[in-house]
This record gives C-alpha cells, sequence and structure tokens, in this order.
C-alpha cells in the first residue's frame, strides 16, 4: 500500500464524478430536505435543541455517505463487470478503498457547507467552526464502513440491510435525542457505536462544554480501531472468497 | 399484459440477492417511526391544533402509504439506469414494449411490495377513516388516488426521457423523492413551511392528493377547501401527463438520433 496508489484511485474517482454533473445538485438539496423535517422540529421545540440535532443529523449523513460509498464502491465495479480488473490491478482492495475514502472526503465536505448554508438561511447554525471536526469525523466513518466492504464481496448487494442499519445507529447514537435520556442498556449499546461519540464531541464543541472531551476522544479512537480491524479482517475474508469460488465477475 | 415479463423477471432479480431483499422489504416498516413519534409527543406539542385532527395515527400512515405508492412508480428510473450500466440498455429497447410497459412492469414489485408491507397498518388507518366517512367520500379518496398515480406516472414519463439523454434520472427521482417529506406535506402541513418552499409544494399535485385524502377520510384542515384542491388536483394530473408524454416523444427523438453510446 502506498500513498501513490491512493491519490490515482481518489483522481479517479474525481474523474468518474466530473462526468456527471447532476449529482452536485443532488448533493447540495437533498440532505437539507431529508434532515429539516427532524431539525426544524427540534428547533421549534428550542433554538439551541434544533443546533444540537443539526450537529448531530450532519454527523449522520458523513455515515450515511460512507456506509453507502464503502459498499457502492465494489457492488458498483462488480455490477458493471470491472471488478476483475481492480483484483488484477497491482492496487490492494484495501488502497482501493482508502483512494475511495479519501475522495468521499470532498465530496462530504461539500455537502455539509452547503446544507450548513442552508440551515443557516433557515435559522439553524450548526457551527461553521465544526468543519474540521466533520472532516476528521470522515475518517472515523471510514474505518467504521469497512466491514460493508467486506460483506459486499461476499453477499453482491446489501444496500436494503445498509439503510436499515443506518437508520438504527441513528437512533442508537442519539442524532435527536442526549443519549442520557436512554435506558442504560441502550446507552451501552450506543458507547459501541463511533458515530456516538463524534456527536457528542461536535456538540460539547459547539456549546463551549469540555468536560470530559479527552475521555469521549479516547473511547472514539479505541471502538474504532476494533471496527478498523474486523473491517480489514473481513475485506480479506471476501476476497480469499472470491479468489477460492471463483466469483470476481458473478453478478 | 406482456409488461408482466417485466415483473417477473424484476421479481426473479430480486430473489437472487437474498439478503438483499429482505431488507428492502423490511425499508418500508421504518415509515411508522415519525407515527410512534407523533403518538407519543402529539398531544404534548398541540399537534391536533396545527394538523387540525386529532387523528394522528390515520393522518400520517395515510400520507406516508399515499407517498410510497407515488414514489414507486418512479423505481423504474432506477432500472433503466441499471441496464445503462450493465450494458443491457440496447436489447432492451429493443423489445417490442411501449415506455409505459417498461415503466409498469419494473414498477410492479415495487408496488407489490410496498402493498404486502404497509397492508396491515394502511388497512387499520382506513378501517380507522372509513367509520366515520361517507360512500361518496370514499369515493372520491378512490379518484383522488388514481389521478394521483396518474400524475405519478406522467413525471416518470419525463425521467425516462430524460434519462436517455442526460443518463442521470436517477438523480432527479432521488432528490424529487427525498424532497416530497418536506414539501409534499408528510409530516406537518406545508403552510407551516417557508415561503419559497411552500409555493414549490404548491406545483406538485401530490400535496393537494395527499391533503385532499386526509381531509376526507381524518377530517383534518384542508389547505383551501376540498372542492377546490381536486380542481387543482385534477388540472395538474392533466398537465404532468400531458408534459410527460410530449416530453418523452421529444427525447426519445433526441435519443435515437444522438446515441445512446456509454453511461
Amino acid at each position: 500500500m502506498s500513498l501513490r496508489e491512493v491519490l490515482t484511485i481518489a483522481k479517479k474517482e474525481l474523474r468518474v464524478q466530473r462526468r456527471y454533473r447532476l449529482v452536485w445538485l443532488n448533493f447540495a438539496l437533498t440532505p437539507f430536505f431529508i434532515l429539516a423535517p427532524w431539525v426544524l422540529t427540534a428547533k421549534f421545540l428550542s433554538p439551541s435543541f434544533g443546533e444540537s440535532v443539526l450537529v448531530g443529523s450532519i454527523m449522520w449523513y458523513w455515515l450515511n455517505q460512507y456506509f453507502f460509498g464503502l459498499q457502492e464502491a465494489f457492488e458498483d465495479e462488480r455490477e458493471e463487470g470491472t471488478l476483475v480488473s481492480v483484483a488484477l490491478s497491482p492496487v490492494s482492495l484495501l488502497s482501493f478503498l482508502l483512494g475511495k475514502g479519501l475522495w468521499m472526503v470532498v465530496e462530504c465536505s461539500y455537502i455539509t457547507v452547503v446544507t450548513m448554508v442552508i440551515f443557516k438561511l433557515a435559522g439553524v447554525s450548526a457551527g461553521f467552526g465544526l468543519l474540521p471536526l466533520y472532516i476528521a469525523s470522515g475518517f472515523y466513518m471510514f474505518a467504521f464502513s469497512l466491514l460493508w466492504a467486506g460483506l459486499v464481496l461476499r453477499f453482491r448487494r446489501i444496500g436494503g440491510v445498509n439503510f436499515l442499519t443506518q437508520e438504527a445507529l441513528a437512533v442508537a447514537s442519539g442524532v435527536t435525542a442526549d443519549i442520557r435520556a436512554y435506558p442504560r442498556i441502550v446507552r451501552g449499546v450506543a458507547y459501541l457505536i463511533p458515530l456516538t461519540y463524534t456527536i457528542i464531541v461536535g456538540r460539547k464543541i459547539l456549546h463551549g462544554d469540555f468536560s470530559g472531551l479527552s475521555y469521549y476522544l479516547l473511547g472514539l479512537n479505541l471502538v474504532t480501531l476494533v471496527y478498523l480491524i474486523v473491517g480489514i479482517w473481513m475485506i480479506k475474508k471476501g476476497e480469499e472468497f472470491l479468489r477460492i469460488s471463483g466469483e470476481w465477475e458473478a453478478w | 399484459m406482456r409488461f408482466l415479463a417485466l415483473a417477473k423477471a424484476s421479481l426473479l432479480t430480486a430473489r437472487r440477492y437474498r439478503i438483499d431483499w429482505y431488507g428492502n422489504v423490511l425499508v418500508p416498516v421504518l415509515t411508522v417511526v415519525p407515527v410512534i413519534i407523533a403518538l407519543w409527543y402529539g398531544k404534548k406539542i398541540g399537534l391536533g391544533d396545527i394538523l387540525g385532527t386529532e387523528n394522528y395515527f390515520e393522518y400520517y400512515i395515510l400520507g406516508i402509504a399515499y407517498w410510497n405508492y407515488v414514489e414507486v412508480v418512479w423505481s423504474s428510473i432506477f432500472v433503466l439506469r441499471y441496464y445503462m450500466r450493465t450494458d443491457q440498455l440496447e436489447d432492451m429497447l429493443l423489445t417490442p414494449l411501449t415506455p409505459l410497459e417498461y415503466i409498469l412492469g419494473w414498477s410492479l414489485l415495487g408496488i407489490a411490495v410496498t402493498t404486502v408491507t404497509s397492508l396491515p397498518l394502511v388497512a387499520l388507518a382506513v378501517i380507522m377513516g372509513l367509520i366515520g366517512a361517507t360512500v361518496s367520500e370514499v369515493a372520491v379518496s378512490v379518484v383522488v388516488f388514481l389521478l394521483s398515480i396518474t400524475a405519478s406516472f406522467g413525471l416518470a414519463y419525463l425521467i425516462f426521457g430524460l434519462t436517455l439523454v442526460i443518463r442521470e434520472g436517477d438523480e432527479v427521482v432521488s432528490l424529487i423523492g427525498n424532497m416530497a417529506p418536506l414539501i409534499g406535506g408528510l409530516y406537518f402541513p406545508i403552510t407551516l413551511l417557508p415561503g419559497p418552499l411552500r409555493h414549490l409544494s404548491y406545483a406538485f399535485p401530490f400535496t393537494w392528493g395527499v391533503d385532499v385524502l386526509r381531509a376526507l377520510l381524518t377530517g383534518s384542515r384542508p389547505i383551501f377547501g376540498v372542492r377546490e384542491e381536486l380542481l387543482i388536483l385534477f388540472a395538474l394530473t392533466l398537465l404532468y401527463l400531458t408534459l410527460g408524454v410530449l416530453s418523452y416523444k421529444f427525447l426519445e427523438r433526441t435519443m435515437r438520433r444522438k446515441g445512446i453510446q456509454g453511461f
């Protein structure tokens, strides 16, 4: 694995995306329409709650993009019959995903800035100063999403299950709530999800409350490390399965 | 009836991806989440005053089920893109089928899945709504539903044609589909929306369709009045269908002249 490999894949993604212009309009407007019912309802209850829900929602949107992005990284190539070319190229599957993930930082940053501007116009602020934190959360979401890339190598299509998981994670990690209000068992589950930590850290920084921040960051790193290891292992197992079964081109 | 062959092909393809199949079947179940929240907090935040009815359950379920049926017609666009990506579009276009048959055939599986997954809740909501409804109100509700589906077909025609020329029709569908809950008045009345969004929602036939349906079956407060909104819905349906058919004819001609190499 080298930086050159990763950058080559990211450059390829840039070229592909430049061919499709309309997707950028979708990136710009869709997040607002998906998140607005929740954010505006929260704002209706209190402006500060609206801001907290917006921070959580944007963090979740990064997860949403990475979950689908890493799943589709292999799914699309396989559907179009080019996955075997990726496998034969002198780039490991992990480097290939890292390149995709790097390009997705650009996509998600664009989504975040436009969404924050639209919500600012609608009277809800998510703190433009949090942008570096959103970008940093992307790297954690990348590690958390690797397992979908492993699963898709084995099962070909998993969009429906992926979507259901994202929705369940949104509830468990407190996108629209403070997890301290959850029962103990649900809180326990929440602390196994990296998204929970990124939301808590984001909200704490937004409200200028830095108490216990280092503990949350430590928890975030530890939990993410586990997912990273599991994700890499699943990709290796998926690749092994394809090599044994000869299903690189099966769709 | 030739479109049934496409529906059968969609079913066989979907069954090949077992895990995805089960996941997609369960996705519509998620639509009950806003309903549960509304039932839980509805009275506390005075939702009844905003909606003009205390029947939150029927209000949301009817709206969500209505939208699931309207939207499922557009799933044909995603199938069209799939055939583009997998290099089978030319083969598909050589079959002796009309665009209407493609749209029908490719969306039939979605309609069936929506029906199966939504049926228990829809049946309950309809039964609860029908308790206080008259025969004429039920008849008008059926007409509203059919008009809405017709308008949806008109829009599908337009996007189908667009996809053949600009290729990114799935992005248009995705955008409209994600806009709908907010600007179609699924979760709260469009009268609460800021000016520009409210005016945008007036251009959608589905805004009027769902509003009339709710007014008839749940007693909620309509935006203008049932009679006026029925006229608006009828006019918009006619407009969408005419625009859809004409634009498709033009776009198909453009596509055949330009060719559709690449995706």
